[in-house]
């Protein structure tokens, strides 16, 4: 579990000015200062220490002075110290103007090394959004980021990935932008120093392939395309209570990019895409729709004056310069509810932005708009009469697809706190940390509680959720096959068993009649229990979606049990011999006498799998690995299903009971000891909070 | 007048104290007149701040705008004015409470004061540093303010901390020694 934990509680900025506004400077992602070193000592030789300038995982960063009066940071490594200076080493002889210059690495002893660099005497981009809570202006934000990308695109060129852009160590000084915190190792710290505070402030610009271990150059373009949309908005896409809610948010959720506009939107989409391989595969390309490339000198450039113009035309709104959604909506304090899109639909999205982008920097009444206008006209008018049939038959076949993608992908996802959305939206979440804390505070032993298992539960599904596709499926397919091994056992068992005792019975076709169709429906109901149970086990529960999917697939089920026992003409009549229905009904409307018609199949299938909540017999987190107590409550289920829709015993309780016993068999829960562990991990971790 | 001492405060930035009834602004010089001095295309003395009791006025020497009107005699300050300096340079002038006659100067052009310093604090009889919306500078991750005031002739800190839980606060005061570290929780400045 704590696996992705680990790798995301990396070392938060380290810069951090003085607070010289009169807004409030809420800049709480730096951890508690703890300098070793005060101002006037000389820890390396030629440089006079002034102050400290912030924390990161791996030490402190002073500002000092050379006895020539250089201005310099001084960055103490010691921890990692090795691969730390093998990091700095490698990046020392970089140079591009927006890049925090890294000036010489001087390990005085084997205990602790000095990064000497450049000293950046500016706001940094995460203090300058402090101050701009509704996002800057779209042409600072466009020059700002067209910096960055330029920084970044540097250090890809040589093969760097900076693996912690993030606002606070990307500086600003007299507009120009200087990246830091290059070349490190990003050595993950165990120490969660600062807290949450620090985590928190982190787990914002990480990238979701990032709890797999994957540090390609695609997470520096996801951070990017969230510090863009942080820009532009002044609010970061994924925000939440915890951090847990925060890499969930990563991992499935949409960002809602209907406050950004056009060009900005479809580039945001892009770069922020869950598969590292659908983003843009350099900075250069993610530039491009933006009307912005870099130079020969490596600089970020608007691509011509003409383009410069038409994508500053595309922020120009009636009330002024901006961009519309934000001078029409400015407070939208009511969170909308978050649908997570469909993949057809995103794709459709990002086609047709990507094509108003391309058809808005055609320039107003060129030859080439003229030509693509009368070209689209003639395309239209030649094809339409084909394409409106086609549309239409595409958008009827797509509702139905819709609504099951919906019912069974269960990606409407519920808070997992219960917090007021306005105040989450408008406070930062390290704020609300802050707010929510008594200025006091209590030892470790004061806030010592043991985790409820919802809870358990709930921050263990997050860890789920990183489990890749292909591994859910296998771990299906084996829990399927291995059901299907021990009904087979148990069909064999069960069949030598009656050829012991009654063989003339066991040999009539009656009997082979109900047992196949025994063994198949249960087999059916097992498969579909562990294909759902698997498919949800990484989300928070959604019970009455569940049971309602749970409900179709019993309905489905039963249409299949009542053609399979046409087929297979078991002979209901003379093997019920337990039941519920007077002789004296002939029909009731779900069997007639004692053969059940298909109305009963459909019933009492679709009933029994919404009726019981299955998912949970198969669940990894489970509390129990098997346990007679959800079999014989699921058998009693099955009783009263039975009796109420005139199913014949004991089948109905045969099926239900080997298909409740036969998932928790095939499928595992996590083993007590691990949950322990993860227990004790996640209460350390309030503790430090 | 010596250049006045600075306050580091680690995490935060550098201040320089001036807590003399004037204090000379101006371009860096050999001069031992000019306590604030700004890299810039000044004279060596721009203008003079002189306290009066709760209040700063300022004394044009050279050319001297506050919120963009040129003036030639002495003028009180005010909370939030811009003060220009000949042509470019442009300062900020704050006091967030009146009641301690303390204010502070922070740049806002692109110019940087000598010294590495991020500001400079017109001292009056207390100062406040801390999270508090009323500090003279602000430090938004400390836990409590903390008081810097004069007591006959020497300034003094006063800080309150939280020693053991359940209890009150300790309040406890000591001389701003320089050279001195002053550590607390959470915070750490030196005053040189």
């Amino acid at each position: 579990m704590m696996a992705i934990m680990e790798r995301m509680v990396h070392p938060s900025g380290w810069k951090k000015t003085a607070s010289l506004d009169t807004e409030p400077n809420l800049d709480l992602r730096e951890p508690n200062m703890a300098f070793k070193l005060a101002s006037g000592e000389k820890p390396l030789h030629g440089y006079v220490i002034r102050r400290g300038l912030g924390i990161g995982g791996f030490g402190e960063v002073y500002f000092a002075v050379s006895d020539s009066g250089k201005e310099v940071a001084l960055k103490r490594i010691h921890r990692n110290l090795e691969v730390e200076v093998r990091g700095a080493s490698h990046c020392l002889n970089l140079r591009h103007p927006n890049l925090v210059q890294l000036y010489d690495i001087r390990q005085e002893d084997s205990e602790q090394a000095w990064i000497v660099m450049e000293y950046v005497a500016g706001e940094s981009l995460l203090e300058r959004l402090d101050r701009h809570p509704k996002g800057l202006e779209s042409d600072d934000a466009l020059r700002l980021f067209g910096q960055m990308a330029a920084g970044v695109q540097y250090l890809h060129d040589q093969g760097i990935v900076h693996r912690d852009l993030k606002p606070a160590n990307i500086f600003i000084e007299n507009d120009w932008v200087k990246i830091g915190d290059y070349g490190l190792s990003k050595f993950i710290s165990a120490s969660r120093r600062g807290g949450q505070t620090e985590s928190v402030g982190t787990f914002h610009y990480m990238a979701p392939e990032i709890g797999k271990g994957e540090y390609g150059k695609e997470i520096d373009i996801y951070a990017l395309g969230i510090m863009l949309y942080e820009m532009l908005t002044g609010k970061v896409p994924f925000d939440g209570e915890s951090s847990q809610e925060i890499i969930l948010k990563h991992l499935t959720a949409d960002p809602d990019l209907s406050r950004l506009p056009l060009p900005f939107r479809s580039v945001v989409m892009k770069a922020l895409a869950k598969d590292p391989s659908q983003r843009y595969t350099s900075v250069i390309a993610m530039l491009e729709p933006l009307g912005m490339s870099i130079d020969q000198n490596g600089l970020s450039v608007f691509k011509s004056n003409r383009e410069t113009s038409q994508a500053s035309r595309m922020f120009d709104t009636p009330e002024g310069r901006g961009y519309p959604d934000k001078t029409v909506s400015p407070t939208p304090n009511v969170e909308s509810p978050r649908f997570y899109r469909e993949p057809i639909a995103n794709e459709i999205a990002i086609w047709l932005a990507e094509l108003q982008t391309r058809f808005n920097r055609i320039r107003y009444g060129s030859r080439w708009y003229v030509l693509t206008l009368v070209g689209a006209i003639f395309f239209l008018v030649h094809f339409g009469p084909i394409l409106v049939p086609v549309v239409v038959m595409a958008a009827v076949c797509y509702i139905p697809y819709y609504i099951a993608w919906y019912l069974m992908s269960g990606r409407y996802l519920p808070p997992l706190t219960k917090v007021s959305r306005a105040h989450q939206r408008r406070t930062p979440t390290y704020q609300r940390e802050k707010d929510s804390k008594p200025t006091f505070r209590p030892s470790a032993a004061a806030v010592r509680r043991p985790l409820s298992f919802q809870e358990w539960q709930i921050k263990q599904r997050v860890v789920l959720a990183s489990k890749p596709f292909a591994n859910r499926w296998s771990e299906w397919t084996a829990s399927a096959l291995l059901a299907t091994f021990v009904l087979g056992v148990l069909s064999l068992g069960g069949y030598l068993t009656t050829l012991a005792t009654y063989p003339a019975w066991a040999e009539s076709t009656s009997f082979i009649a109900i047992g196949v169709w025994l063994v198949s429906m249960t087999l059916m109901a097992t498969w579909t229990v562990l294909f759902f149970a698997k498919r949800w086990e990484n989300r928070p529960e959604d019970s009455l979606i569940y049971r309602f999917v749970m409900l179709a697939c019993g309905l489905v089920i039963g249409g299949i049990g009542w053609v399979l026992s046409e087929y297979l003409m078991v002979p209901w009549e003379s093997m019920t011999t337990v039941r519920f229905v007077p002789r004296s009904l002939d029909w009731n409307g779900f069997s007639e006498g004692q053969v059940p018609e298909w109305p009963a199949f459909v019933a009492y299938f679709g009933l029994l799998m919404g009726s019981v909540r299955w998912w949970r017999q198969a669940d990894f987190l489970r509390r129990y690995r098997f346990s007679i107590v959800s079999i014989l409550w699921t058998v009693i289920i099955a009783a009263f299903i039975g009796g109420l829709v005139y199913f014949p015993n004991p089948w109905c309780l045969i099926v239900a009971g080997v298909t409740s016993a036969l998932t928790q068999m095939a499928t595992q829960n996590l083993d007590s000891r691990s949950r322990l562990r993860f227990e004790e991990v996640v209460r350390e971790d309030e503790v430090k909070r | 007048m010596d250049a006045p001492h600075v306050l580091w405060i680690d995490g935060v930035g550098g201040f320089a104290t001036c807590d003399q009834p004037t204090t000379t602004i101006g371009a860096p010089s050999s001069s031992n007149d000019v306590q604030l001095r700004i890299l810039s295309d000044l004279p060596s003395r721009a203008a003079i701040v002189h306290r009066r009791g709760q209040d700063h006025l300022i004394e044009p020497i050279h050319r001297v705008a506050i919120n963009g009107r040129e003036i030639s005699n002495i003028t009180l300050l005010s909370h939030s004015d811009r003060i220009r300096l000949g042509e470019t340079v442009e300062l900020e002038y704050s006091q967030p409470t009146q009641l301690s006659g303390t204010a502070r100067l922070t740049l806002v052009s692109r110019h940087r004061w000598h010294g590495a310093i991020d500001g400079a604090l017109l001292l009056g009889h207390s100062c406040l540093i801390g999270p508090s919306s009323t500090a003279h500078v602000r430090c938004q991750n400390w836990e409590k303010d903390i008081v810097l005031f004069r007591f006959q002739d020497q300034w003094m800190v006063r800080r309150s901390e939280y020693t053991a839980e359940g209890s009150s606060p300790t309040v406890t005061t000591e001389p701003l020694t320089l050279g001195k570290r002053i550590q607390g929780s959470g915070f750490s400045m030196t005053w040189l």
